[in-house]
C-alpha cells in the first residue's frame, strides 16, 4: 500500500512543495475556521506515512503554539510542538484570560526563538482585567519578537486604557504591531515598524492626539501598512507641521464609523505617499442621513499623494466584500496601486438615493481626467438611473476608452452615450470611447445599439469594438450583420462567468490587523 | 537539468520588440514565445543569460507536456509586465500567498492538472504560480478530517498498526 501511495501525483511533488501546501492549509484553517495550526498539522500527518515524514521533516510546520481558554491539555500538546519545532522561530497564540503566570513560565525557556505573539482575548472576557493579565502573561523577555498582536476588547473599561509595560519594555525590534483598545503605550518605543494596526479605540476622548500619532508615524519611516479600524488620533495637529514622508508605504486602510468620517482626509493631509501606495476607506453608512456622506474621504490637496496621479481605471461595484463585510465599493486604480471608498452595508440594501451622492462625491474627490477604463456593476443600485444621471457620470470621464457594463438596464446608459452636437461644444460624451462591452444586460435593444453606433459614427466618434452578452432575449445572425455595419468588430458571447475585476493586490487583500479575523 | 539543443535560425521566427524563445515540451511540441512573457520564470531567465554568453540561439527542452506548458504560458501572458512580489528575486518573500481573483478562475481545473501545473511552476521557478497552486490544493483539504483528505486525494491509509497507535498520533490539538 505504501508503494501504491508513492505513485500518486500528490506524493511525487517535491517535498518542500508538499510542506508548503501543508503550511498554507494549516494557516488558512486558522484564519477561516479558527482551528489551531498545530492541530491541523497533526491531522495532515495522519493521512499516510509519506505525509507524516514530510510533516516531521519540516519543524516550522509545528511552530505555532496555541494556548486556549480552559484547555489544560494544551500544555502537553504545546510541549510536543515545542519539541517537534526544534529550533524554528515560534509563533505563540494565547486565547485565554487565565493562567498568565503559568504561561509566562512555560514559554520563558524558549523565549529566544519567539518571533510572534498574539494575545487574542475572547470577547466574553472583555473586561478591565485585561491590562493586569497582559502584565502577568507577557512578563518574560522576548528579544527576537517581531510581531505583536494584542486583540483585547475592553468594553467594560471606562478608564483611560494604557498599555502596561510588556516583556520588560524591550520590544523595540517589533516590526508588526497590532493593538486594540489601548490608545497609549508609555514606556514602549517603536522605531522599526513596517506594519501598524490600531483598532477598537472606542473612547474618542481618550485617544491620542494627532500630534502624538504623527510623531509615531515620523519615528517609523519604514512603514509599509497602516490600518486604523475604528481607531486613530484626534484632530488637533498644527496645519503648519511638515508632511511626513512614508516612502515605503504600500497600503493605508481606514475603517471608520459615522462619527469619525473626517478622519481619513485629516490623516492623509499630513502625509507624503509614494505612487505604489493604495488607500482604502471603508465607512459606515446610515442611509437616512445624507449628510453622513460628507466630508470627502480624501483631502482636497492631493499634491503629496502620488497614488492619485496615475489612476486610469474605475470599478463601481455593489456586490463586494470589503474587510469581511458586505459592501458597496468605488475604486480607481492604476497598474500598481489605487484608491477606494466603500460603504459597509450591514444588512442594508445598496439602493436608495444615497449611493448616487456617494459616487459623485468619490468622482469629485479623485482626478477623473485620466480614467480610460470603467467597469460598472451596480445594476440594482442604479436601476432607476435616468439618461441624465448617467450623462452626469459620463461627463466626468472625458478620457474614457473602454466601458464594461454588467447586468444593468441598457437603454438609459446607451441613450446617455449618444452625441448631442459637436465634440467642440461638449456634445459628445466620452469622445474617446472605442470599446463597449455589455454583459448580461437587461432590456437590450438592437435598434438602440444601432442608433448609438450610427450617431457616434456620424459625428466622427465611431465605436470600434462591441461585445454583447445578452441577458434577456438574443441577437440573431441578421442583427449581428447589421451591428457590424456600425462597429468595426462585434462579438456576441454567451457567458455565465463573472467578469474579472482585476486590481492591484493591495486593493483586494486583507491588511495586517484584519488577516486573522474569526479565530478567537 | 534540461537538455539544451542548438536550433537552426529558421526555426525561430524573426525578432520583434521582444526576443523569441523556442520551448520544446516533453511531447515534442515546439512553442515559440516572447522572452518578455517568460521572464517571470527564474529558470528561463537563467537559461537566456546562458545563451547570451554563447551568442547562440537555443531551444529549451522542458520535462512536461505542451498542455501543461501552454497553461503556464497563459499564466505568464496574463501577468506580463505585472509586478508580483513573490516573483521579485530581490524582495523579501511574502508571509503567505495572496489570493488573486484571476488565478482562482485559471486554476479551476481537475486535481491532476493542478498537480502538473505546480510541478511545472516549481521547475520553472515561478514562485507566484507555485503559491497560487499550493493555495488551490490546500483549499481542497482545508477543514477536512484525515479520512476525508484521503478520499479527496485517493491516498490509502498505509500506517502499520504500531504507527497508528503511537501516542503522538493521538495528539490532535
Amino acid at each position: 500500500m505504501r508503494s501504491q501511495n508513492s505513485l500518486l501525483s500528490i506524493n511525487r511533488l517535491p517535498l518542500e512543495i508538499l510542506a508548503h501546501i501543508f503550511d498554507i492549509a494549516r494557516m488558512s484553517e486558522w484564519e477561516t475556521l479558527g482551528d489551531p495550526p498545530s492541530g491541523s498539522i497533526v491531522r495532515l500527518s495522519l493521512v499516510c506515512h509519506h505525509w507524516r515524514q514530510v510533516a516531521l521533516a519540516f519543524p516550522a510546520l509545528w511552530s505555532t503554539i496555541h494556548l486556549r481558554d480552559g484547555a489544560i491539555y494544551d500544555f502537553q500538546f504545546a510541549a510536543l510542538c515545542l519539541e517537534r519545532s526544534k529550533h524554528a522561530a515560534l509563533s505563540v497564540v494565547i486565547t485565554t484570560l487565565f493562567r498568565g503566570v503559568q504561561i509566562a513560565n512555560f514559554f520563558a525557556p524558549h523565549a529566544y526563538r519567539i518571533q510572534e505573539i498574539s494575545v487574542l482575548v475572547p470577547f466574553k472576557y472583555s473586561c478591565t482585567k485585561v491590562p493586569a493579565y497582559l502584565s502577568s502573561t507577557c512578563s518574560f523577555p522576548a528579544p527576537k519578537l517581531r510581531t505583536l498582536r494584542l486583540c483585547t476588547a475592553m468594553w467594560g473599561s471606562f478608564d483611560c486604557p494604557v498599555l502596561p509595560a510588556l516583556f520588560g519594555g524591550s520590544i523595540h525590534e517589533v516590526t508588526h504591531l497590532q493593538i486594540e483598545s489601548f490608545s497609549s503605550w508609555p514606556g514602549h518605543t517603536f522605531g522599526r515598524l513596517t506594519h501598524l494596526a490600531l483598532g477598537s479605540q472606542s473612547q474618542y476622548e481618550k485617544r491620542s492626539s494627532m500630534e502624538e500619532f504623527l510623531d509615531l508615524l515620523e519615528a517609523n519611516p519604514r512603514l509599509e501598512e497602516l490600518l486604523l479600524d475604528d481607531a486613530g488620533p484626534g484632530f488637533d495637529a498644527r496645519d503648519s507641521r511638515p508632511r511626513i514622508n512614508l516612502p515605503q508605504m504600500r497600503l493605508i486602510c481606514f475603517i471608520t464609523s459615522s462619527s469619525e468620517r473626517a478622519l481619513p482626509a485629516r490623516v492623509l493631509s499630513h502625509l507624503t505617499l509614494p505612487e505604489e501606495c493604495s488607500i482604502r476607506v471603508n465607512r459606515d453608512m446610515n442611509p437616512s442621513r445624507f449628510d453622513e456622506l460628507l466630508p470627502s474621504p480624501f483631502p482636497s490637496d492631493l499634491s503629496s499623494l502620488a497614488p492619485f496621479r496615475s489612476l486610469d481605471k474605475l470599478a463601481l461595484r455593489e456586490d463586494t466584500v470589503e474587510f469581511g463585510e458586505a459592501a458597496m465599493r468605488f475604486s480607481a486604480t492604476s497598474r500598481r496601486s489605487g484608491v477606494s471608498t466603500s460603504y459597509r452595508l450591514r444588512g442594508l440594501e445598496p439602493w436608495g438615493p444615497w449611493p448616487e451622492g456617494a459616487l459623485l462625491l468619490f468622482l469629485k474627490a479623485i482626478p477623473c481626467a485620466g480614467i480610460r477604463r470603467v467597469k460598472l456593476a451596480m445594476a440594482d443600485t442604479f436601476k432607476t438611473f435616468s439618461e441624465d444621471e448617467w450623462r452626469n457620470i459620463f461627463d466626468r470621464l472625458p478620457a474614457l476608452e473602454e466601458l464594461t457594463v454588467l447586468e444593468h438596464h441598457a437603454p438609459a446608459i446607451l441613450a446617455a452615450l449618444h452625441c448631442r452636437g459637436s465634440s467642440d461644444e461638449g456634445g459628445v460624451p466620452c469622445p474617446h470611447l472605442s470599446s463597449l462591452q455589455l454583459l448580461r444586460t437587461k432590456d437590450l435593444d438592437v435598434e438602440e445599439l444601432l442608433r448609438l453606433g450610427r450617431a457616434r459614427a456620424s459625428c466622427q466618434h465611431r465605436l470600434k469594438h462591441l461585445m454583447v452578452s445578452p441577458g434577456t432575449g438574443k441577437i440573431s445572425c441578421s442583427d449581428h450583420e447589421r451591428l457590424r455595419s456600425c462597429f468595426d468588430s462585434v462579438e456576441v458571447v454567451v457567458t455565465e462567468d463573472e467578469p474579472i475585476f482585476e486590481e492591484p493586490e493591495e486593493m483586494m487583500r486583507l491588511p495586517f490587523g484584519k488577516d486573522i479575523s474569526g479565530q478567537y | 537539468m534540461p537538455t539544451i539543443v542548438s536550433v537552426d535560425d529558421s526555426t525561430v521566427p524573426g525578432e520583434g520588440s521582444s526576443r523569441l524563445l523556442l520551448l520544446v515540451s516533453s511531447d515534442n511540441k515546439h512553442i515559440v514565445v516572447e522572452e518578455d512573457i517568460m521572464s517571470r520564470s527564474r529558470f528561463i531567465s537563467k537559461q537566456v543569460e546562458g545563451f547570451e554568453a554563447t551568442s547562440q540561439r537555443h531551444a529549451i527542452l522542458l520535462p512536461f507536456s505542451s498542455f501543461v506548458l501552454n497553461k503556464v504560458i497563459e499564466y505568464c501572458s496574463h501577468y506580463r509586465g505585472y509586478y508580483l512580489l513573490e516573483d521579485d528575486p530581490d524582495a523579501a518573500p511574502p508571509g503567505r500567498s495572496p489570493v488573486r481573483e484571476w488565478d482562482q478562475e485559471f486554476l479551476d481545473v481537475d486535481r491532476n492538472m493542478l498537480l502538473r501545473i505546480i510541478k511545472a511552476a516549481h521547475y520553472l521557478e515561478i514562485k507566484s504560480l507555485v503559491g497560487s497552486c499550493a493555495r488551490a490544493i490546500a483549499d481542497m483539504i482545508r477543514g477536512k478530517t484525515t479520512e476525508e483528505m484521503r478520499e479527496i486525494l485517493g491516498v490509502e491509509n498505509d500506517f502499520t498498526p504500531e504507527e497508528e497507535h503511537s501516542p503522538s498520533s493521538k495528539c490532535t490539538g
